[in-house]
């Protein structure tokens, strides 16, 4: 089979930026979304991924995603990047998590030189001179619009495996709760409100360890603890797209309930789980179309309408199964002639067998046939 | 593909279930034929009922290829266990590798290499031998029922029939190469198969409803001692026929246009449109000799076109090896290959002279396809 691509020589380039190199769902939520629409809709555009250190740290959670490294910070490095991009999206708030935070992520591998990382982390911020810059929505959150990157049957058999994994009910769904260590004093709030029913607790990378491992002691038997450890991004979408509910202080894990039609409710202080109505999902979707449409304008050319991924997969089923009812009529076709050929010749050979023989053996097999039936 | 940087992280992801000695084995030819500079090794123990788990412990610290290690308390089963492996892979690539698969000498590269060149490529699948040294599987087909029919089962390996990369629609994920995103995107295999059976034809499939084919790497030989990681064969068979249950009810509507061909005589007609059902156009290209690369005559063969040289003159077998080596297929006598795959062709490429002289052949064999004179 010959491997050719074609030659892409002056393909122009959106960069993606954000800290898609840590393990938060918010990050990779917003750039597996940010990807898909953006990709949707400027198929002439080559759509690269930035973060401080991207693939040269790999981490489990972004593997199917290539990132590439902005450090080291360097002049000759940002001219390079602004030579080779049109625009950039800032892709989340890389400010939000915190720059103890973030050096402490980073920290301790390798490939990270500690005096890259303060540097990486501003240029990621702020790209300064890579063309037209943007920023993905703040609110409504993209998340709303996961159901187009993770479709609801895709979910219910990443639930299987979750189930798999004891981390799902094996008969009916769960409420997912997730929150991270500064909520501890809202446990007991929360074990009070769940109930009876089965619960799991979705881990986060960093900072999370106190509030899952004693929510998980509390809640007993019935909680399953998915520790962000061993579970992808995927597991915990179908998660929450599977979910009873969703409990969280998470506007990322909030969206994706309300992308999935779950119900959804946060934890207030002192301990009150206040539900929420799903927002309206027609008019907060046109509101992130509109605002991935004005990012994907940044870079001249025609903005495409996007088709929705059932009707690529639609025609593209229908293209297979023609090419298949083809191969199987010329199958069934040429079982059909070949009988019609063996049957002629078969016949053929008992004519001629009947002519080569004389008129008395003709006389002899029609006594015989007449002695058999008596 | 080129060494240095811009080559792939592979993560080989293995899942065991005992079977210690075979899982050794494994291990020790993975490491002997494979650069670690590039490839990472994810291992699940799937709580082993032997000493796998010790043997794993030692393994690990001193493994040429980085290497994790997670111990399930309980089985996984191998599409879970893989989707675990896949969850704590950190390459671009992923190779799922049975605990009973010996990689050969240069296998990572070719396995690779279709992936990085070609997106409509899903997954690359290696030839499999078996122990006594013949063919295991080039490829596998899916008949209507959902039955799966190694091609090539018991064929000498070395037959030039097997020795050219194609499109297939499924096989044995005892070595397969895939992209983390792929797999990922594709929510792995389905766990609802449970221990084993099926979740890799399942996979196949949802590539295929995605416009995703798959890559038979016919240069790679795996050697699959099949079913030593497994237990004994009557609970294969109760799992497996299960499994078939669950694989029909899922991708109904992907078997409808298939059909049987174990039950039937087995004809070359039949045979060839089963190997091929999965490309949409076949195109013969019928010639005095071989040609060169490059030939105009012969059209570039792709994952949605099969080509065939059928030529008389095996003069050239430099020629025919480079072509094959480009995924055509090239047999002998045009006359016998167009009679004998009735039905097959949807163009015919030949000599005005030959087309002249075959008009009869071509309207009684071949009557769908279209003729093109050959310039």
């Amino acid at each position: 089979m010959t491997h050719v691509k074609t030659a892409e020589p002056t393909r122009r380039s959106l960069g993606l930026w954000g800290c898609f190199d840590v393990d938060t769902l918010d990050d990779q939520i917003r750039v597996r979304v940010g990807v898909h629409e953006l990709s949707a809709r400027r198929p002439d555009l080559a759509i690269r991924l930035f973060a401080p250190f991207g693939s040269s740290r790999p981490i489990a959670v972004a593997a199917d995603l290539a990132v590439e490294a902005i450090a080291p910070v360097t002049g000759a490095r940002v001219r390079a990047l602004a030579q080779e991009l049109d625009a950039v999206v800032i892709v989340g708030d890389p400010a939000q998590h915190g720059a103890d935070w973030l050096r402490t992520a980073y920290a301790g591998h390798p490939e990270v030189d500690p005096r890259d990382i303060d540097a990486a982390i501003a240029l990621c911020a702020a790209p300064g001179e890579c063309g037209p810059v943007g920023h993905d929505a703040v609110a409504p959150h993209p998340a709303l619009l996961a159901r187009r990157v993770w479709p609801f049957g895709v979910c219910e058999q990443r639930r299987e495996f979750l189930r798999a994994m004891h981390w799902w009910p094996q008969h009916g769904a769960a409420v997912v709760v997730s929150g991270h260590d500064g909520e501890c004093d809202r446990i007991d709030a929360l074990v009070a409100a769940l109930g009876d029913v089965d619960v799991t607790v979705l881990g986060a990378a960093h900072g999370d360890d106190v509030f899952s491992t004693r929510l998980t002691e509390r809640v007993g038997p019935r909680a399953r603890h998915m520790p962000a450890s061993l579970s992808s991004i995927d597991d915990r979408v179908a998660a929450v797209a599977g979910a009873h509910a969703v409990i969280s202080s998470d506007p990322c894990a909030l969206a994706l309930a309300d992308a999935f039609g779950r119900p959804r409710g946060a934890v207030h202080a002192p301990g009150s789980v206040v539900s929420s109505a799903p927002d309206e999902f027609g008019a907060d979707e046109a509101t992130l179309d509109a605002h991935y449409d004005s990012l994907a304008a940044l870079v001249p050319g025609d903005v495409v309408p996007a088709l929705a991924a059932p009707e690529v997969l639609a025609l593209r089923a229908a293209l297979d199964a023609r090419a298949l009812r083809t191969a199987h009529e010329r199958v069934v076709l040429a079982d059909y002639v070949r009988a019609v050929r063996n049957n002629t010749a078969a016949e053929l050979a008992a004519v001629r067998a009947e002519l080569a023989r004389t008129p008395v053996q003709r006389l002899r097999a029609i006594v015989r046939r007449g002695r058999r039936r008596q | 593909m080129s060494a240095g940087r811009d080559r792939p992280l592979v993560s080989v992801c293995m899942v065991a279930h005992g079977a210690h000695d075979w899982v050794a084995r494994t291990l020790d030819a993975l490491t002997a034929h494979t650069d670690p500079a590039h490839c990472e090794l994810v291992v699940i123990d799937s709580a082993s009922p032997d000493d796998t788990a010790s043997l794993l412990r030692e393994y690990a610290p001193t493994s040429p290829i980085p290497m994790r290690v997670h111990y399930s308390e309980h089985n996984l089963g191998f599409a879970a266990g893989n989707n675990l492996a896949a969850n704590l892979a950190r390459g671009s690539m992923l190779c799922l590798l049975n605990t009973d698969a010996l990689v050969p000498a240069g296998w990572l590269d070719p396995m690779v290499a279709p992936l990085v060149a070609d997106d409509a490529i899903g997954a690359t699948v290696p030839l499999f031998v078996g122990l006594d040294g013949r063919l295991q599987e080039a490829g596998t087909n899916v008949e209507a029922d959902g039955r799966v029919e190694a091609f090539g089962i018991r064929a000498d390996p070395d037959d030039v029939e097997w020795s050219w990369p194609r499109r297939i629609a499924t096989g044995s994920a005892a070595c397969w190469m895939t992209r983390t995103a792929t797999f990922r995107a594709l929510g792995g295999f389905d766990a609802g198969y449970g221990l084993a059976y099926y979740e890799d034809v399942d996979l196949a499939f949802e590539m295929a409803r995605r416009g995703l084919r798959l890559e038979l790497v016919p240069s790679v030989r795996v050697v699959h001692a099949q079913g030593a990681s497994s237990p004994s064969n009557a609970a294969a068979e109760v799992r497996r026929d299960a499994n078939q249950a669950r694989f029909v009810a899922r991708q109904a509507a992907m078997l409808t246009h298939r059909w049987h061909t174990r039950d039937l005589p087995n004809e070359p007609h039949r045979s060839m449109a089963a190997r091929d059902v999965d490309v949409p156009t076949r195109v013969l290209v019928i010639v005095d000799e071989i040609p060169a690369l490059g030939d105009r005559r012969v059209p570039t063969p792709s994952a949605d076109t099969r080509v065939t040289i059928a030529s008389a003159n095996d003069a050239r077998p430099a020629a025919a090896q480079s072509w094959r080596a480009l995924g055509v297929e090239v047999v002998g006598d045009p006359v016998s290959t167009a009679r004998a795959r009735l039905f097959q062709y949807d163009e015919v490429v030949a000599p005005a002279v030959w087309l002249d002289a075959h008009t009869e052949l071509l309207a009684d064999a071949q009557p769908q396809a279209s003729l093109t004179v050959a310039v």
